[in-house]
């Protein structure tokens, strides 16, 4: 076949190819469309917010007991200021458990020797499985923290036999690295409060310290990162929680409550096994099989994000750090897509089948692939002269400006929601990071997201070293 | 086509921009008018601290009348919850005298969601025939939330309507709430007869019902007790564990035949509360069956036997030993474990 009989049939192919990414991507603008706008809709009907002084005055006398589970591993930086800080919550009855898996470090040392803990004996429900137990800890100062050291067996074990020690009725799981605002867990509880029968899962929102002042376990004063990654990343975490999860939540098809910080209800999370053990997204997994459980069991029941209730992290501020976590988000959220397939779709699983699911092959399965494709695809295409170059730059404009419209509708929500940015020149640096992460940190992102997927399907579970330079902190 | 694609994408382009600057402007003029707003607030604290030692209320009065009514409605009230008794007394009259009542009444109409709420729940320092008319009518409010508050002001002025038309009011949806609960708790010693009258309605939401009877178990009234007997047997398994509660909370060893009856009962809810009870109100008697719940397939339930025994002291010490002899088993693991803890102790 010679070059010019070809030239038609890679014209063909090419027009197919580039309807698909095309077709592709404007069915993700549609879901980030739907998104905004339900996000927008839920803002204005969602529950009056309280000034955190009356909170407690408000809920103190109803709100039920919680117990903070905390997995650590080699958590030695941060993990003495976190459990201050968890100590110092302000919410009437609840009790700290860091489950220490296993760490190779100073954990546990320096739990032992700040908390001055000793070993203590503690009847406990052995209800979900877990790796051995080594023992309990608690401290004489302190009735409100209990440690629990165990072998390793990774976050879900970890969590699972937390979960199993505990004796409140709901309990909160966050990371060993994270600092909770003081106020998170009362605002958390509201739903519990509110609707106590039907809830039995609320998110709150994760925000990203890098480069906040924290002192004594609490951020002193909010400032935006100086690095640009954690800065791209600022952004990224405000479409996800303040457009994405938003939005989901109100039409009760919320998919991920963050294992960042999450709150639950213990005998619903006990009653379809806990956190499944080796799981990449073992958060993600938790809610689709309680989606699964309460479907199947005709239970009305909500799970809910709400906004207030802020948590805050340290994100990944080097390449090589932020490639591996979200290579393992991608693998995850693959995973558990495949795991519950029978759920896509499937009108038995009413709005969770068809949008949740629907969303998640949109955005997750589909999303990566068709992005990278559309990257390398189509200049080919252009080189081959079968794709006009007027055609290629202006979607490519359109990709990259509905991407920053949508950035900034997430700026919005965020004022509206939280207004947690201390100085309005805060939003245009943010801006100005909405408008950048097109140009290279995107297509990074989708590479990240591929290697994830090509592990997912080499079934490489390794989950990559987290590292961590630790807060900022004030002097003395 | 293309040309459409290069307008849209010029346009989203433009919004993006122009949003950004209008929310980096409103930020810019809020963070000024809240600077404006925090100065007030100094001086109205430093002025409330001084007030609260010396009395001179036409000092207070002075400030009072140079600071925004907003500002005194938020941060006074925080500080008002902050005082106890006279001091709080005294600093809500000089509210009062301020006309500050007639502002909170006007955001409680025309404030947003959260804004009624509070002012709702400040209308309580402001008694009178204007405030409880005002919060009458919030019961209509479109927020369940307002209504649930509005309802708890009520109840605390002793204003409130009969409890059914209160909850009518409130609406199916806020009848999930538990500030219910609070709102049974606010009825207390005054609203018995109505609360005694409520949880016997076995039409009632069996929820609602569990939330009075709570309520009504902090009244130390012995009359109740015949009636927690009797609703210990309800088919609603919330009603019967919160009756339990109750019977173990009041401690009248003549309950026994109620809390003992729950011990047998299939729903887990009521068989833990019932070997609590059990403990609290010393009945040996049960001692067997608290051991046979040691096995039981419900965590809670073992573990409240389990402590219900320990409870018991030396005879309690003895069945548990007993169980934690026993081969491998349930029973066996829940009896170690609390003879584990008590030696630690």
């Amino acid at each position: 076949m010679t070059l010019q009989e070809f030239q038609p049939l890679l014209s063909d192919a090419a027009f197919v190819v580039a309807w698909v990414v095309v077709g592709s991507g404007l069915a993700q603008t549609l879901v980030y469309l739907f998104q905004l706008v339900v996000a927008g809709y839920a803002l204005s009907r969602r529950p009056p917010v309280a000034r955190s002084a009356l909170l407690w005055h408000r809920y103190g006398e109803v709100a039920p007991p919680i117990a903070l589970i905390v997995p650590a591993y080699n958590e030695q930086l941060n993990i003495v200021e976190s459990v201050h800080s968890m100590l110092s919550l302000e919410y009437p009855n609840f009790e700290v458990i860091i489950v220490n898996d296993g760490s190779k470090d100073e954990t546990l040392r320096r739990l032992i020797e700040a908390f001055e803990l000793v070993p203590v004996n503690r009847p406990w429900e052995d209800s979900l499985p877990h790796a051995p137990l080594r023992g309990l800890y608690a401290s004489p100062s302190t009735d409100r923290l209990l440690v629990v050291d165990k072998e390793n067996g990774g976050k879900a074990d970890a969590q699972n036999l937390g979960i199993n020690v505990s004796r409140a009725p709901i309990f909160c799981v966050i990371d060993g690295d994270s600092i909770l605002e003081p106020d998170a867990l009362i605002r958390a509880a509201q739903p519990f409060i509110d609707d106590p029968e039907r809830t039995v899962a609320v998110g709150g929102t994760i925000r990203i310290a890098n480069n906040s002042v924290v002192s004594g376990g609490r951020i002193e004063e909010v400032r935006l990162p100086t690095q640009i990654l954690p800065l791209f990343q600022v952004v990224e975490y405000l479409r996800a929680f303040l457009m994405a999860r938003l939005a989901w939540s109100r039409i009760n098809t919320l998919m991920l409550v963050s294992g960042a910080f999450g709150v639950f209800r213990r005998r619903e999370v006990i009653a379809v096994g806990g956190f499944t053990k080796g799981s990449m997204g073992e958060d993600l997994d938790l809610i689709i099989k309680l989606h699964r459980h309460l479907i199947t069991v005709r239970q009305p029941y909500r799970i809910q994000f709400i906004p207030e209730p802020v948590c805050w992290t340290e994100a990944p501020s080097t390449l090589a750090v932020l490639g591996r976590q979200r290579s393992r988000w991608q693998r995850g959220a693959l995973e558990v897509f495949f795991r519950y397939g029978h759920m896509f779709l499937n009108p038995r699983y009413g709005r969770v089948g068809i949008f949740g699911y629907g969303h998640m092959f949109i955005v997750d399965v589909m999303g990566p692939i068709m992005e990278v494709l559309g990257y390398i695809l189509m200049p080919l295409f252009w080189a081959l002269g079968v794709l006009d170059l007027d055609f290629l730059l202006a979607f490519t404009a359109l990709v990259f400006t509905y991407g920053i419209f949508v950035s900034v509708g997430s700026l919005v929500l965020a004022e509206a929601e939280l207004k947690r940015f201390p100085r309005a020149r805060d939003l245009l640096v943010l801006f100005a990071a909405a408008v950048l992460e097109n140009f290279g940190y995107r297509q990074l992102n989708n590479l990240w997201r591929v290697k994830g997927y090509w592990q997912y399907l080499r079934s490489d579970n390794s989950w990559g070293e987290m590292t961590r330079t630790g807060f900022r902190s004030t002097p003395g | 086509m293309l040309q459409f694609i290069w307008v849209a994408s010029l346009l989203l382009c433009g919004i993006a921009f122009a949003v950004t600057f209008v929310l980096a402007a409103l930020r810019y003029v809020g963070d000024r008018s809240e600077s404006g707003d925090a100065f007030a607030r100094k001086r109205l604290f430093t002025a409330l601290v001084r007030f609260t030692e010396d009395d001179d209320k036409a000092a207070l009065q002075r400030v009072l009348a140079e600071t925004p009514p907003r500002v005194i409605a938020n941060a006074g009230f925080e500080f008002t919850g902050l005082l106890r008794g006279e001091d709080e007394a005294r600093v809500e009259r000089a509210f009062g005298d301020a006309d500050l009542g007639v502002y909170v009444r006007r955001r409680l109409r025309k404030g947003d969601e959260a804004e009624r709420i509070y002012c709702a729940e400040m209308l309580t320092a402001f008694p009178g025939r204007q405030t409880v008319r005002s919060l009458t009518a919030t019961l209509d409010d479109p927020s369940r939330e307002v209504r649930i508050a509005a309802a708890l002001a009520l109840v605390r002025l002793g204003a409130a309507p009969p409890i059914g038309t209160l909850l009518d009011r409130i609406g199916m949806r806020g009848q999930r709430s538990r500030r219910l609960v609070e709102l049974f708790r606010a009825l207390g010693e005054t609203g018995t007869d109505e609360l005694r009258t409520f949880i016997s309605n076995r039409a009632g939401a069996p929820f609602l019902r569990a939330a009075a009877i709570e309520a009504l178990a902090a009244v130390s009234d012995y009359g109740l007790i015949a009636l927690f007997e009797e609703l210990a047997g309800d088919p609603s398994s919330e009603v019967a564990a919160a009756s339990i509660r109750a019977l173990g909370r009041h401690g009248r060893p003549e309950s026994a035949g109620a809390v003992v009856q729950g011990l047998r009962r299939a729903d887990w809810e009521v068989r833990s509360e019932a070997a609590e009870a059990v403990g609290r109100l010393g009945l040996s008697e049960a001692m067997d069956e608290l051991a046979m719940l040691l096995g039981d397939d419900e965590w809670v339930v073992r573990y409240a036997a389990g402590k219900a025994l320990q409870d018991f002291g030396v005879e309690g010490r003895r069945l548990l030993e007993h169980a934690a002899a026993g081969t491998s088993s349930r029973g066996q693991r829940t009896a170690s474990m609390i003879l584990a803890e008590d030696q630690a102790a």
